[in-house]
């Protein structure tokens, strides 16, 4: 008779061997959030609201920013293919746009909506806008990179709620039993390369792509140490602040990656002191 | 806590800090390197000269082959990510901080990444990251802080929609259009190599030309290709407001309510020193009017045993002279024979078309001797500049006004960094104007143009020889007409 452990280590094996084999097959689709696509709708309708309303309301949102610099460069908007920033985009496109843009997105897509998983993805959202924002201030204190550190903070997670449905999918589709810590566990060993993978695809710049790629190993980074620590900072600033169970502001001054970006104690301190303005933003954004 | 002591502690690690400590260390005193970044070099190696002459080598890439388009079908893609621009820098940098890195060990010279706060005249706090501070001790203190760029009020930058020299290349993205504010060496520098990439960038600054310091003639040349590449200078222009509008502009104000719209600006007012973390009050000094730290000729500060060097004493704030008062800090504090300090130092400005000059300029020469004489080449009319295409240069001579000393050099186009030294090599051996034309150079180069404006100097020597009274307007018009055919 097979244990539970055994049940738990069989269906981790299987899910693990169907989703790399739908990475290797380029099964993977990252849909977009149709609630979010209704809001910019919505926006876009309101004789009163403006263009910053609506920038900010897409730069709250890492899968909706991100498809809306991928139909950016698509044919039928940009010929030659070369808006690289999402600030870029918005301002180009204009408001017209955008709204046909969501439109699109909230007819063809499917979500990132998981059954039982709303609260795991939620988290996920608000720690990737959290690591954007503080990401964009670290940028600023160093004096570089705050243009780029955004967008790469923004989707440098983007891989987890894509693993995350891809898992739920896969197990519904070969009836696997699944528990929540498994799932989330595939989504922690996969979620990297699948972010790689979709930044790729939807032709991000390359800083981004360079910043998910090293995330893990930004010291040997050849092109993007810097940003990349940025980052890596920003997430831990932005886990500091959705969960403070898990890091510590002591452990937040003794990061590595501090000594790449110079930042001193002191400076950590000031940065700290924009912890109400950062949680307001995000609330702003998200709301 | 421990107090390390040494010899000399060397505040920075830029072009005067490394060449003090070097050469402290060679001298066998004990030396410590302080740096508040993780890596060697300062603001030159990693913010400022560097990575702007990397850039600048792909923009007259880009300007080539756009000439030649017709030879490669080329198309350079608008609105590039700027990293793809700078792909060479990496390695450039790293080759340099190796090389650093094994000099500094090679001389023993301990190099802590840290921040320095002095507690007095002779002792230092530093402050590191990750780890405990430390204390040093030293009878000699070199200050090589170097500058940061000058932030006015007025202008909002945020590194992101509007950046100083430091943030401009982690742009994203080469922008569509790029306001300069400022008309200084980097506003210059800046503007035209982004306008070399295509970008439409406009110059405001509220002097008439920009590189006030330099000769009419050569900010003249410059503008004039400046403008034939597209960009826009917008002189006299004294800039009230500069401000992101929060959805796609960068909106420039001046002060007659005229706007300057842009993706992107560039805000290059100028450097003041980087002393902010230094507490220099604890050790006596204080920062002249200028935002300065006052040295004497043997770059002694106010305070026995503290010494400053490089951009933090101000101009000319050029890497090479930063080079030389660093070495001669370090000799001095330990008086080391120094040897004479060379007064020329050239100037060179690597924006597109390249600018240099030594010695007097037209204007200063006449302040000093009344009359001169002026000789002029331009590389269109040299077979180098025909077969390279570099046709757009010219080089200046200045003479006395008997036409033999020579007073000034000036050249602009392409290789008038590196041409310049042949005139600064005069200068020094106070040669005559003949020089230049007794001697032979390699043909074709473009150091042929020495050739033909001492020529020119000569002919107008001539003919003053044969008629004394003349006015030296009349002379330098006939010397316009003289023909060059001296080869």
């Amino acid at each position: 008779m097979t244990s539970p452990s055994e049940l738990i280590s069989q269906s981790s094996n299987s899910l693990a061997s169907l989703l790399s084999d739908a990475i290797e097959q380029n099964q993977l689709e990252v849909p977009m959030l149709p609630t979010v696509a209704t809001r910019v709708i919505t926006l876009t309708q309101d004789p009163d609201t403006d263009a910053r309303h609506l920038s900010d309301l897409i730069q709250g949102d890492q899968s909706l920013a991100a498809y809306v610099m991928k139909i950016a460069n698509s044919p039928a908007y940009t010929p030659d293919g070369n808006l690289v920033s999402l600030q870029q985009a918005i301002a180009r496109l204009g408001m017209k746009n955008i709204a046909e843009i969501a439109i699109t997105a909230s007819v063809n897509s499917k979500t990132f909506a998981v059954p039982e998983f709303e609260s795991e993805i939620s988290l996920l959202w608000d720690h990737s806008l959290a690591t954007a924002l503080w990401s964009k201030e670290i940028a600023r204190i160093c004096r570089k990179n705050v243009e780029c550190v955004f967008l790469c903070g923004l989707l440098h997670s983007i891989g987890k709620p894509a693993a995350l449905q891809k898992v739920v999918e896969l197990a519904n589709r070969h009836q696997i039993s699944t528990e929540p810590d498994l799932c989330m566990k595939l989504v922690d060993q996969f979620h990297r390369k699948i972010g790689i993978e979709v930044v790729q695809k939807w032709a991000m710049p390359k800083a981004v792509v360079d910043v998910l790629s090293n995330f893990d190993d930004y010291r040997n980074s050849e092109h993007s140490m810097e940003p990349t620590a940025i980052v890596v900072t920003g997430s831990a600033f932005a886990t500091y602040m959705l969960q403070p169970e898990l890091i510590s502001e002591k452990a937040l001054v003794e990061m590595e990656s501090l000594e790449i970006i110079n930042l001193y104690d002191d400076e950590v301190e000031a940065l700290l002191a924009k912890y109400c303005d950062i949680r307001s933003s995000m609330e702003t954004m998200r709301s | 806590m421990n107090v390390s002591k040494y010899d000399v502690v060397v505040i920075g690690s830029g072009p005067a800090g490394q060449k003090a400590a070097l050469q402290a260390a060679e001298a066998g005193k004990k030396t410590v390197i302080i740096e508040r970044d993780r890596v060697v070099g300062g603001a030159c190696v990693h913010r400022g000269t560097i990575p702007s002459k990397t850039l600048r080598e792909n923009a007259l890439r880009v300007r080539e082959m756009r000439k030649n388009a017709s030879f490669a079908n080329f198309k350079f893609a608008e609105e590039s990510e700027l990293a793809i621009l700078l792909h060479r820098l990496e390695r450039v940098l790293q080759a340099h901080d190796e090389y650093m890195q094994r000099q500094i060990e090679r001389q023993d010279i301990d190099f802590i990444h840290g921040r320095a706060k002095f507690l007095d005249s002779q002792r230092l706090e530093i402050r590191k990251i990750r780890k405990p501070k430390q204390i040093l001790e030293a009878g000699r203190i070199v200050i090589a802080t170097g500058s940061i760029p000058r932030n006015p009020p007025n202008m909002a930058i945020d590194h992101e929609h509007v950046f100083d020299s430091d943030s401009v290349l982690s742009m994203l993205y080469l922008p569509k259009s790029l306001n300069v504010l400022g008309g200084g060496v980097i506003a210059s520098e800046y503007a035209s190599i982004f306008q070399a990439l295509g970008v439409q960038v406009t110059m405001i600054d509220r002097y008439p030309l920009p590189l006030g310091f330099l000769d009419d003639d050569l900010t003249t040349a410059f503008v004039e290709v400046f403008e034939q590449m597209g960009g826009r200078w917008a002189g006299g222009s004294v800039v009230a407001d500069v401000h992101w509008d929060g959805i796609s502009k960068v909106i420039c104000t001046l002060d007659t309510g005229e706007q300057f719209e842009s993706d992107k600006a560039l805000v290059a007012a100028g450097r003041i020193a980087n002393i902010a973390d230094l507490c220099i009050e604890n050790a006596g000094l204080e920062l002249n009017d200028k935002q300065l730290i006052s040295v004497d000729q043997d770059l002694r500060t106010a305070v026995p045993g503290i010494y400053a060097a490089g951009d933090v004493i101000g101009p000319p704030s050029l890497a090479s002279s930063s080079m030389e008062q660093g070495r001669r800090a370090a000799c001095n504090a330990f008086q080391l024979e120094t040897g004479q300090m060379g007064s020329l130092i050239p100037t060179g400005i690597y924006a597109i078309p390249e600018l240099s000059a030594v010695g007097e300029n037209e204007e200063s020469a006449k302040a000093k001797y009344g009359d001169i004489l002026i000789g002029r080449a331009r590389f269109d009319e040299t077979a180098r500049g025909q077969i390279s295409g570099a046709t757009d240069g010219f080089l200046k001579l200045i003479a006395d006004s008997e036409g033999r000393r020579l007073l000034g050099v000036m050249i602009v186009g392409e290789g008038a960094t590196e041409l310049i030294h042949i005139g600064q090599m005069a200068l020094i051996q106070n040669e005559d104007i003949d020089v230049f034309v007794e001697n032979i150079f390699n043909f074709p180069t473009l150091a042929e143009a020495y050739r033909e404006a001492a020529l020119s100097v000569i002919a107008q020597r001539n003919r003053r020889m044969l008629s004394p009274g003349q006015p030296i307007s009349d002379c330098q018009a006939q010397a316009a007409q003289v023909p060059s055919t001296s080869h």
